[in-house]
C-alpha cells in the first residue's frame, strides 16, 4: 500500500533507503519505466526521506543557456516541486528548448503517477560538450540532492567549446512530497568511472550528417 | 553544495604549484610599497646578460634533426586539414585537436630556431607531445582507427625508455662532463616516464594526454641515442663513466642527507626532503608582503619541485645518477643562497630597491658572478652559469615590461639578488662534488 500524504509528512512509516528506481532518456543504462511491478516496488514505504539509485530522469537542455523551464507561480527559482497533472500541463518551456526535448519532458510528465509520484526539477548550466550521468537522488525534510557524474558527450553531438546551455534535470521520486524543495545540492565527480559511452563512431572517410543542427537534446544526453 | 573532485584539478594545482617561482607570483605585496627613486630604471639593463655556454658540446646532424622532425609531421599527416564541425561534431574535441596542432608546429618552428641541442631536442619533444595528442584524439574518434595505429602504446613507451636508461650514461670526456651531457638526456627521460598513465580509459581527451607522454619519451628516447653517439665520436679518448658516476652517487648520500639536517636541524628524518614551510624558517616578525619572503618562498618552490627533493641523491637509487648528481649539485648552491637570504630577513632587511641604482648594481654583481662561472673550466659551474644566464634573462624581460608596477620590479631585484647568490655558492659546491667523484 502506498503511503499516503500525511504517512509521509509526519514520518509515519519507516525510511527505505537504496530503492531500485528507472532511467529513462539517459543512454545505455537499461531501464524499463514501464514495468508497473518496479515501480510499485519504488513506491513502497517512504517517509519524508528517501533515496533512489538509478532515478528516472529526463534532461532537457536549452542552447542558449538560458533556464529550460518557467518555474511555476512566477517564483525565481532553480528547484521545484511538480506534484499534479494541472502543475504539469501549465509548465512553460523557454524559446530556444529543442522541440524533441519539449517532447520528450511532456512525455516523462505524463507516465508520471502524481497520485503517487512526484517530480522534482532543477535547473544546472553545463558545459555544452559534456553530459550527466545521475546516480541517485536523495530528499530529506527539505533538502533535495543527487549524485551525478559528468564525461565528455560523444564526438558525433554538436556543441560548442567553452559554452555553457541550461539544463533542467526532472526527477521522478517515488513519493508524495509537499515540501519546500527550493534548497538543494548535489555531489560529483569526473570523469564518470566505467563509461559506457562509445566515442569511436566516425568514419575516417566520411563527413558526419546527423545531429548537426540541434545543439543538446534530451534524448542524446548520454 | 557540490562537490567535484577531478584529476584535472589536481593537476592544476600540482602545475600551480611547480610554476609558483615565476616572478610576480603569489607571495602578495604591500597594498601601499614604500618609494621608489625610478631614475635611470631605463639603462638598469644595458649591460648585456653573458652569452648562455652550450650544455652538451654537440651538436644534432640534420639527419637526426630530420627523423624527430619527421615523426612530427607524420603524426600531424592523420588528421584532417581543415578539421571542420561537419566532420567532427563535438566542438571540445575538436578544439583539442586543432589546438595541439598548432602548440605542435610552433614547437617544429622553436626546434628550428633553438639555439643549442638541448633546446633542439626540447623543442622536438614538445612538438612530438603535441602532435601525438592531436593525432591520438583524433583516432580515438575514428570507428577504423585506434590510437595505437598513431602513436606509441604504453607498453612500448616503457619499453623504449627502459632501453635507453640502460644506453645511458655513453662514455664522456670525463665524470663531470658526463653529470652535464647525460644529466640533461636522464633529466628528459625521467620526464618522459614518471607520468606514464595507465590505459583502460576511452575518452579521447584522456587518451591523448596519454599519448603526449608516451610521444614525448619517443622524442628524447630518439635524442638520447644520437646525442650519445654524437658525444661519444666527438671525443679523442672516451672514458667510461659509470662505475665513477654509482660510486659518487653513493659516496654523497650520507653528506646530501647532513647538509638538509644543517639546513633544518629541528626536522625530522622522514621529512628532510619535503619542502618546508616558509614562515618557519624565518625568526623575526615579517610584514605581510615584504618581497624577501616572496623571494624566499619562489626559491622553495624552486629548490623543492613537487614539495620534495626527489631529483637529488638518496638512498637506494639506482636510476638517473648523472642527473641526480647533477641536481644535488644544484641543491648544495641553493641551500647556501637560502640560509643567506633567510639571515637577511632576519637581520631586518626587507629586500625592497629604494631606487634604480640599486637594483642596477645588484644587476652588475650578478652579471660578474655569473661571467665568473661561465668562464670556469669546470662543466658544473658552466651549467649553472647558462641556467643564471636564463634567470638574468627573465628577470630583464620582466623589467622591461614592469611599465610603473612596483611590484614587478621588486621581483626583478630579487632575482637579481638569488642569482647572484647562487653564483656565489656554486664553486663550492662543484668542489663538493668533485670530491665525491675522486672518491
Amino acid at each position: 500500500m502506498s503511503p499516503t500524504r500525511r504517512q509521509i509528512l509526519h514520518g509515519a512509516v519507516p525510511t527505505v533507503l537504496g530503492l531500485t528506481g528507472c532511467v529513462s532518456s539517459d543512454g545505455n543504462e537499461s531501464n524499463d519505466d514501464t514495468d508497473p511491478s518496479r515501480r510499485e516496488a519504488d513506491r513502497a514505504t517512504v517517509e519524508n526521506s528517501g533515496r533512489v539509485s538509478d532515478p528516472s530522469v529526463v534532461k532537457p537542455r536549452n542552447p542558449d543557456g538560458r533556464s529550460v523551464v518557467e518555474p511555476p507561480e512566477d517564483d525565481f527559482v532553480v528547484s521545484f516541486l511538480i506534484g499534479s497533472t494541472e502543475k504539469a500541463d501549465a509548465l512553460q518551456f523557454q524559446p530556444g528548448v529543442p522541440s524533441e526535448d519539449v517532447t520528450a519532458t511532456r512525455e516523462f510528465l505524463n507516465a508520471t503517477d502524481f497520485s503517487e509520484e512526484t517530480v522534482y526539477v532543477t535547473h544546472i548550466r553545463p558545459k555544452s560538450c559534456y553530459q550527466y550521468r545521475i546516480h541517485s537522488v536523495s530528499w530529506r525534510y527539505n533538502d533535495i540532492e543527487y549524485e551525478y557524474c559528468s564525461e565528455l558527450r560523444p564526438p558525433d553531438e554538436q556543441c560548442a567549446a567553452d559554452t555553457r546551455v541550461g539544463m533542467a534535470l526532472c526527477f521522478r521520486l517515488p513519493a508524495v512530497l509537499d515540501i519546500d524543495a527550493h534548497s538543494g545540492g548535489s555531489s560529483g565527480h569526473f570523469p564518470c568511472e566505467r563509461s559506457t559511452t562509445d566515442y569511436a563512431v566516425i568514419e575516417s572517410n566520411a563527413t558526419v550528417g546527423g545531429t548537426t543542427t540541434t545543439d543538446d537534446t534530451a534524448s542524446e544526453d548520454r | 553544495m557540490t562537490r567535484l573532485y577531478t584529476r584535472r584539478g589536481l593537476l592544476a594545482l600540482a602545475a600551480a604549484g611547480a610554476t609558483a617561482g615565476c616572478l610576480g607570483s603569489s607571495n602578495g605585496f604591500w597594498d601601499d610599497p614604500p618609494a621608489f627613486d625610478r631614475s635611470g630604471l631605463e639603462s638598469v639593463t644595458d649591460r648585456p646578460v653573458p652569452d648562455r655556454p652550450a650544455v652538451i658540446p654537440v651538436t644534432l646532424t640534420e639527419s637526426q634533426r630530420g627523423d624527430l622532425r619527421e615523426r612530427v609531421e607524420s603524426r600531424l599527416a592523420t588528421i584532417p586539414d581543415p578539421l571542420t564541425a561537419e566532420r567532427l561534431p563535438n566542438g571540445t574535441i575538436r578544439e583539442a585537436i586543432v589546438d595541439h596542432r598548432a602548440e605542435a608546429r610552433s614547437a617544429l618552428e622553436e626546434m628550428r630556431s633553438a639555439s643549442g641541442t638541448v633546446g633542439t631536442v626540447e623543442a622536438a619533444a614538445d612538438a612530438a607531445a603535441h602532435a601525438g595528442r592531436a593525432a591520438a584524439i583524433w583516432a580515438a574518434v575514428l570507428v577504423d582507427r585506434s590510437p595505437a595505429d598513431v602513436v606509441l602504446t604504453n607498453t612500448q613507451a616503457e619499453d623504449r625508455v627502459r632501453r635507453a636508461e640502460e644506453a645511458l650514461p655513453g662514455r664522456a670526456a670525463d665524470t663531470q662532463s658526463a653529470v652535464v651531457v647525460y644529466g640533461a638526456l636522464e633529466s628528459g627521460l625521467s620526464e618522459a616516464s614518471h607520468d606514464m598513465l595507465a590505459g583502460g580509459t576511452t575518452s579521447p581527451l584522456r587518451v591523448g594526454r596519454y599519448a603526449a607522454t608516451n610521444e614525448r619519451a619517443w622524442a628524447w628516447t630518439t635524442a638520447a641515442g644520437f646525442v650519445r653517439d654524437r658525444y661519444e665520436s666527438s671525443l679523442t679518448d672516451p672514458e667510461p663513466v659509470d662505475d665513477a658516476l654509482e660510486e659518487a652517487v653513493a659516496t654523497l648520500v650520507e653528506p646530501t642527507r647532513e647538509r638538509l639536517v644543517e639546513f633544518r636541524p629541528s626536522e625530522s628524518n622522514e621529512k628532510l626532503y619535503r619542502r618546508p614551510d616558509r614562515d618557519a624558517l624565518v625568526e623575526r616578525d615579517v610584514r605581510q608582503g615584504e618581497p624577501g619572503m616572496a623571494l624566499l618562498g619562489e626559491k622553495l618552490d624552486e629548490v623543492y619541485p613537487d614539495y620534495d627533493l626527489r631529483t637529488v641523491v638518496w638512498s637506494d637509487q639506482r636510476s638517473y645518477p648523472a642527473y641526480r648528481l647533477r641536481e644535488t649539485h644544484w641543491v648544495y648552491a641553493a641551500l647556501d643562497a637560502l640560509e643567506t637570504v633567510i639571515a637577511r630577513i632576519d637581520d631586518g632587511a626587507d629586500l625592497f630597491p629604494p631606487d634604480a641604482a640599486t637594483i642596477e648594481s645588484t644587476r652588475q654583481e650578478a652579471i660578474e658572478a655569473v661571467e665568473t662561472l661561465v668562464g670556469s673550466d669546470q662543466p658544473l659551474d658552466r651549467f649553472v652559469g647558462s641556467r643564471l644566464a636564463e634567470t638574468l634573462t627573465e628577470a630583464d624581460d620582466a623589467l622591461a615590461g614592469a611599465d610603473d608596477d612596483i611590484q614587478t620590479v621588486s621581483s626583478a631585484h630579487s632575482e637579481y639578488v638569488w642569482t647572484r647568490l647562487v653564483a656565489e655558492a656554486v664553486p663550492a659546491a662543484t668542489e663538493t662534488i668533485i670530491a665525491a667523484i675522486d672518491g
